[in-house]
């Protein structure tokens, strides 16, 4: 067998799962497109181009990343993630290089073209087939070279990581301007440019992974400058470590995880955090747009930031690395106190948003159209503060649901078992995307603005019946947590009900915090107070103890 | 020889079995080990001693049989039983972040019987300080944090699990032996499992052999050397294939001159058919290379005709 089959075989070996997940990904997409696609069907091309999406988005993601030989090193160090064994194998540095990146640029663009060719067979959509392809082959090329190749530290590899980030997204906002037939005419020099860019970035792609890989061979830990480095060691050392008494094991736990994820919270910080406040308070007007926009791209920084606080394994499960697994730290007050950890980080960086809103409001021209959508708030509701109101509760609102949900998923992880947490995250994922599918495949059916308002009131009756199932569902679970916890001896009966009874007077002070803020008539105290119960989990929060009881002693 | 059968042992194991994916890891496992003992535990790879220590830490849950440690279930109340204890695991998995100064603070936090004293004669003693970063320190310093951070709540147990791994034999011999032999000093228990025999032939009072996931032996250092010795023998013609005889095993060859382990010191017990020309006092590392040899080639000892009995250096 030559390396090259040997190396290929590796390849699709070690992304088997991936590689299924992937494809019956592709089948779905492309099965479901055709059926929708149903001659006479009045919304195929929607159902379709919807279904193809919801499909292949996640395939092509997924895409990305295979064939890579990379091992689940951090982005963010100096060392090469290539595979350091197969760096030491006697095979040439362009095999280990062009195998992986023939196979990925073949699969990306096979995913392309198919996605293409059915959207081309099952709605109007005329996509081209060979750019799309090159700069989709050309990310994950890209992706390669910036993980194999070793830096001096994470910094230059993030500098680099963000220097071809945006060169591959003017370069895909080109092709995508270019392929428009009704957006913004650009020049033909433009043009030539930017399909040159396209291949140019392609082949120079190619080429650095094999220098990446030649440099790796005898550089794997990094690029390790003889004297800077020892300097900048010997002086981190230096610094004089005064004693810390930490009042108790969960202060320490608090410290210890926040010190953890600290470099982290750096990164987050200068990188995403920083820029992002100078940069969309000078140059992004106040709009209901900027807002979602703001509110997502906090949501992302604050879930990146709160990640480091618990200990991953390759699998993605959360585990307790030994020190603390065998230290006589109580299961209870470690998941709690991470969980606790975790919010304060989220609302924090939640929080950080909040000065974009301020900076903002330092702009006339922003506060003419906020005054302009205040004055349209109150005529509507006949509430003259109806505009703030509604401001605060949806920040309220958004920093509720984003921590309520992140939070609510940590279980699943922490009893240690991957394939509960995989399922978890298949069953939720199907979960929200089925209701949101269904929404839309409602209102795309509708035919006119009162048929529809009708056709919702009819739905929204249902909605009592709903929010009143769901909610003896949770009290059953929490109930359920609450005796497992007795009974495994992880908290004691009163701290229970102290955890339970701090869950409800939050979620009431809360509703009542929404119930003032809103100002319209539908959002009375028992709905607000319902909602809150529905989005705060309680029956999670008690499962996490259970559930790191079984992580930590499997 | 320890008296297997004190009434409050530290630890306590009955008919433990363990497997993963089908694949066993402990196979009925009985095992007493005496309270201020220094307990060694042997074996080859794969024996199934990190499983077994897991089980004692409380990191992997009995689901057949049960598991006693300090008169406690190890899994039933964590927070209590893990302040008595003291683990240093073959891995190196502190975190690198931290400073050793921090790690000591952070330590001090999680165990009430921390001993401030104690912590910093041995950050002294060890060669760290309290301002390194662990990710600037080498493999064998960080082992020592690790050491120091498994000893200084001065535990009733301390489970050391390959703890040379990554010390240098100067650290080894004056660091790791003389803290053994400190802690045992006060009455303590030491469960050290160890591939470096000489060391847990100098170290330890009471030893067991694990292989395939079961207790082969357990005994005393005195009662290994009074059970067993080492024969060698030069047959006036060359065997093809050294003579099976119960109580004799791992034979080995070296030249014209074959050794091997008897069971029985007694000089009864060999026959005059092995011309035996010398006899020694048993090592520790020659009883192990022999039981785990012997046991590891007993599938194949089954077989007539075969040598099997021979081990891998013939």
């Amino acid at each position: 067998m030559s390396e090259t089959i040997a190396l290929a075989r590796l390849a699709l070996q070690r992304q088997r799962t991936s590689l299924l997940i992937i494809a019956a990904l592709v089948a779905i997409g492309v099965s479901s497109a055709f059926i929708l696609a149903a001659p006479g069907s009045r919304t195929a091309d929607e159902f379709a181009i919807i279904a193809l999406l919801l499909t292949m988005l996640p395939a092509g993601l997924l895409s990305i990343g295979l064939f890579s030989f990379s091992s689940d090193r951090d982005f963010l160090l100096g060392e090469s993630g290539f595979l350091h064994w197969l760096l030491r194998m006697p095979i040439a540095a362009w095999k280990l290089a062009l195998v992986p990146i023939t196979l990925k640029t073949i699969w990306i663009s096979s995913l392309w073209i198919i996605f293409a060719l059915t959207a081309g067979s099952t709605t109007t959509a005329q996509l081209h087939l060979m750019l799309p392809a090159v700069i989709c082959s050309s990310v994950g090329i890209w992706l390669m070279v910036l993980i194999w190749r070793p830096f001096t530290n994470g910094w230059w590899r993030l500098g680099a990581f963000l220097v071809c980030s945006l060169v591959l997204y003017l370069l895909i906002f080109g092709m995508l301007t270019e392929m428009e037939s009704n957006g913004p005419v650009i020049s033909s020099w433009l043009k030539s440019l930017c399909t040159v860019g396209i291949y140019g970035m392609f082949a120079l792609g190619v080429w650095m992974s094999v220098r990446a890989v030649h440099l790796a061979r005898s550089n794997g830990f990094g690029l390790i400058p003889e004297m800077g480095w020892a300097k900048a060691s010997k002086l981190e050392n230096a610094r004089e470590c005064r004693v810390r008494q930490h009042r108790s094991p969960k202060a320490a736990l608090i410290w210890h995880d926040l010190q953890k994820s600290r470099e982290t919270h750096r990164y987050v910080f200068l990188l995403g955090v920083a820029p992002a406040l100078v940069l969309l308070t000078l140059f992004m007007p106040f709009s209901i747009v900027g807002y979602v926009f703001v509110m997502v791209l906090f949501t992302c920084f604050a879930s990146v930031a709160s990640a480091t606080v618990q200990d991953h394994n390759p699998q993605g499960t959360i585990v307790l690395p030994p020190y603390l697994g065998a230290s006589p730290l109580g299961t209870a007050t470690i998941a709690w106190t991470r969980i606790f950890t975790t919010a304060a980080i989220l609302t924090l960086t939640l929080s950080l948003s909040l000065i974009i809103f301020a900076g903002w409001s330092l702009f006339p021209s922003n506060r003419v159209v906020w005054n302009q959508w205040s004055a349209e708030m109150a005529e509507a509701t006949g509430v003259s503060s109806a505009g703030p109101g509604i401001a605060l509760a949806t920040i309220l609102a958004t920093f509720i649901i984003v921590i309520g949900r992140i939070v609510a998923f940590i279980w699943p992880a922490l009893c240690g078992r991957p394939w509960l947490n995989f399922s978890i995250i298949v069953v939720a994922t199907f979960g929200y995307l089925i209701p949101i599918v269904a929404v839309i495949a409602w209102f795309l059916q509708q035919t006119s603005w009162e048929s529809t308002q009708q056709n919702a009131l009819y739905w929204l009756a249902y909605l009592p019946g709903l929010v009143a199932v769901w909610l003896a569902a949770k009290a059953l679970l929490v109930l359920f947590c609450s005796i497992r916890l007795h009974s495994l001896r992880l908290v004691a009966p009163p701290v229970i009900v102290c955890m339970i009874g701090g869950y409800l007077i939050t979620t009431f002070l809360i509703a009542v915090a929404l119930h003032l803020l809103i100002p319209y008539p539908q959002a009375t105290l028992v709905w607000c107070f319902a909602a809150v119960l529905v989005v705060l989990p309680l029956a999670r929060m008690l499962a996490l103890p259970i559930s790191l009881h079984y992580g930590r002693h499997l | 020889m320890t008296d297997l059968t004190t009434p409050s042992p530290a630890v306590q194991i009955r008919n433990l079995s363990r497997s993963f994916r089908g694949q066993v890891a402990l196979d009925d496992v009985n095992l007493i080990i005496p309270t201020g003992s220094i307990f060694g535990l042997v074996g080859l790879n794969g024996a199934g001693k990190t499983t077994l220590i897991r089980h004692i830490m409380g990191l992997l849950r009995p689901l057949h049989g049960s598991v006693e440690v300090l008169g406690q279930d190890p899994i039933a109340d964590p927070e209590n039983y893990l302040k008595r204890v003291g683990y240093l695991t073959e891995e190196d998995t502190l975190p690198t972040w931290i400073r050793v100064g921090e790690l000591m603070d952070f330590s001090r936090a999680l165990y009430p019987s921390w001993d401030d004293a104690y912590a910093n004669k041995l950050c002294d003693m060890f060669g760290l300080s309290r301002s390194s970063r662990l990710r600037s320190l080498s493999k064998g310093l960080r082992a020592r944090a690790g050491l120091l951070v498994a000893i200084a709540h001065r535990p009733e147990l301390l489970v050391l699990d390959e703890p040379s791994r990554g010390l240098d034999p100067i650290a080894r011999s004056d660091i790791l032996e003389a803290v053994i032999r400190t802690i045992n000093e006060d009455g303590r228990t030491v469960l050290f499992s160890s591939h470096l025999l000489d060391e847990v032939d100098r170290v330890c009072d009471t030893i067991a052999l694990m292989r395939d996931g079961r207790i082969a032996e357990t005994l005393t250092v005195e009662h290994l050397e009074a059970s067993y010795s080492e024969i060698i023998c030069r047959p006036g013609e060359a065997w093809s294939s050294p003579p099976t005889h119960s109580g004799v095993f791992g034979w080995r060859q070296t030249g014209d001159e074959w050794s091997a382990v008897v069971e029985s010191a007694g000089d009864a017990a060999i026959p005059d058919e092995l011309a035996v020309i010398e006899r020694r006092e048993i090592s520790l590392s020659r009883w192990f290379a022999a039981r785990a040899g012997s046991e590891r080639d007993k599938p194949e000892a089954d077989t007539p005709g075969t040598s099997s009995e021979v081990t891998a250096d013939v």
